[in-house]
């Protein structure tokens, strides 16, 4: 537990200094910050459970995914400022130098089974991203027609 | 639109060339500033629809982007733009995607929408001092995941520090890919140097944590998306391009590597 408290106060601390290089607005680096913490707990939580790269990796980013939506109607942004930031402590950094360690020193089996990892965590995330752009499409038309139709059946004075 | 000639509109600029000509600013400043390419797209249809274009076709890829609008009484005009250079600047594509809102939601006409372009083009939310402590949480925060220590984590802030404003001095209209090299080369002899002098333990650690600034990370997932998401050209280009980033990347690791004697890797 003591370990994923720091793991996860790390990740929090990664994730507000990349929203300051992407140069997000300062009101939505709270939200983007503990959006990139709590994208890491799901990808640990799901990585507890299974050794499956591509599963830990799709979950985190269609939380991730999910997430950012919700945030960019809540502040009126596009979503992919969130989930581009939130993906950040997913990107597989340590296998990618691994691979191009393994590259520059000859150790032909180092770049392939690093490679290997970077490809996968890769393809989780896009995925994960992809899907959950997926599901927003399908649900973002119906929820706009309830919206509007309980907008509508409002009366007139405003009165709930 | 009645208003032919003004000081937003160039010599005999019709009303179509001026529609697209804006379409075009707005999309090409959302893709600068790390937008989607089907939000580049979007944005330049739906633009042209609410200014009354009878039809408009688009095509965005990274460092291009061709369209074309017909108007209802027949005027035409066709226009291509290129992209020399992009960035992630979130706080700029929020405020182009509010202009794009506010021309499709009628709260804007196309001269309001010239001005808020150029005053969105000047926006940069953090000073540098600002960036460089964000560098060193980022490099820092990060490396802890890949297994840093305390001083490992402060070492890689301390290198993704110095980098970054190594990159601030490096001319933004130079290659991307020399750039690349010459940043991961300081990063390898940064890291390399900690550990001699005795602050650093580990220098693959701090490097890792370091190049976690560098590495194409986010531009190879929008690809991954674009090509997943149906958009093949530009999702091919991207990850082309973020392949040619990493290996910018492990080359000037390469250097330094030989540089510094090999121990560090």
């Amino acid at each position: 537990m003591i370990e994923f408290l720091i793991l996860f106060a790390a990740v929090l601390v990664g994730t507000f200094g990349f929203a300051v290089l992407f140069g997000m607005k300062p009101k939505h680096l709270p939200a983007a910050t503990l959006l990139g913490g709590l994208t890491y707990t799901v990808y640990y939580l799901v990585a507890l459970a299974t050794p499956d790269l591509f599963l830990s990796n799709f979950a985190g980013a269609f939380f991730a995914g999910i997430a950012a939506f919700a945030l960019a109607v809540f502040y009126r942004a596009p979503a992919v400022t969130f989930s581009a930031l939130a993906v950040i402590p997913l990107v597989p950094g340590g296998a990618l130098y691994y691979m191009m360690s393994g590259l520059i020193t000859g150790k032909g089996e180092d770049f392939s089974n690093y490679g290997g990892v970077a490809l996968r965590v890769g393809l989780g995330i896009a995925a994960g991203i992809v899907f959950s752009s997926t599901v927003v499409g399908i649900v973002r038309p119906r929820l706009h027609k309830i919206l509007t139709r309980k907008e509508a059946r409002k009366p007139e004075d405003g009165s709930k | 639109m009645e208003n032919a000639h003004n000081s937003h509109r160039f010599e005999g600029e019709s009303d179509a060339d001026f529609l697209l000509r804006t379409a075009l600013d707005v999309a090409a400043l959302t893709l600068r500033s790390g937008g989607e390419i089907h939000r580049v797209e979007e944005t330049i249809q739906r633009i042209c629809s609410s200014f009354g274009a009878a039809h408009t076709e688009v095509f965005a890829i990274h460092s291009q982007i061709i369209a074309s609008v017909r108007m209802k009484d027949g005027a035409y005009s066709s226009q291509v733009r290129r992209i020399y250079e992009s960035d992630n600047r979130f706080a700029r594509l929020d405020e182009v995607n509010r202009i794009s809102r506010a021309l499709c939601f009628g709260k804007m006409t196309l001269e309001e929408a010239q001005d808020a372009i150029a005053r969105a083009k000047g926006i940069t939310p953090y000073p540098l001092w600002m960036i460089l402590i964000a560098s060193a949480c980022g490099a820092g925060g990060l490396s802890f995941l890949f297994g840093a220590k305390i001083r490992d984590a402060l070492c890689a802030g301390l290198v993704g520090a110095l980098v970054t404003l190594l990159g601030c001095l490096i001319p933004k209209n130079g290659n991307a890919f020399l750039e690349m090299v010459l940043r991961s080369f300081a990063i390898g002899v940064l890291s390399r140097a900690t550990v001699i002098i005795g602050v650093g333990l580990d220098a693959g650690k701090i490097i890792i944590g370091a190049i976690m600034l560098l590495v194409p990370g986010v531009s190879f997932g929008n690809a991954m998306r674009d090509l997943l998401g149906g958009d093949t050209l530009s999702g091919t280009l991207g990850i082309v391009r973020s392949i040619l980033l990493a290996a910018s990347i492990a080359f000037g690791l390469f250097v330094a590597t030989s540089v510094t004697g090999g121990g560090a890797l």
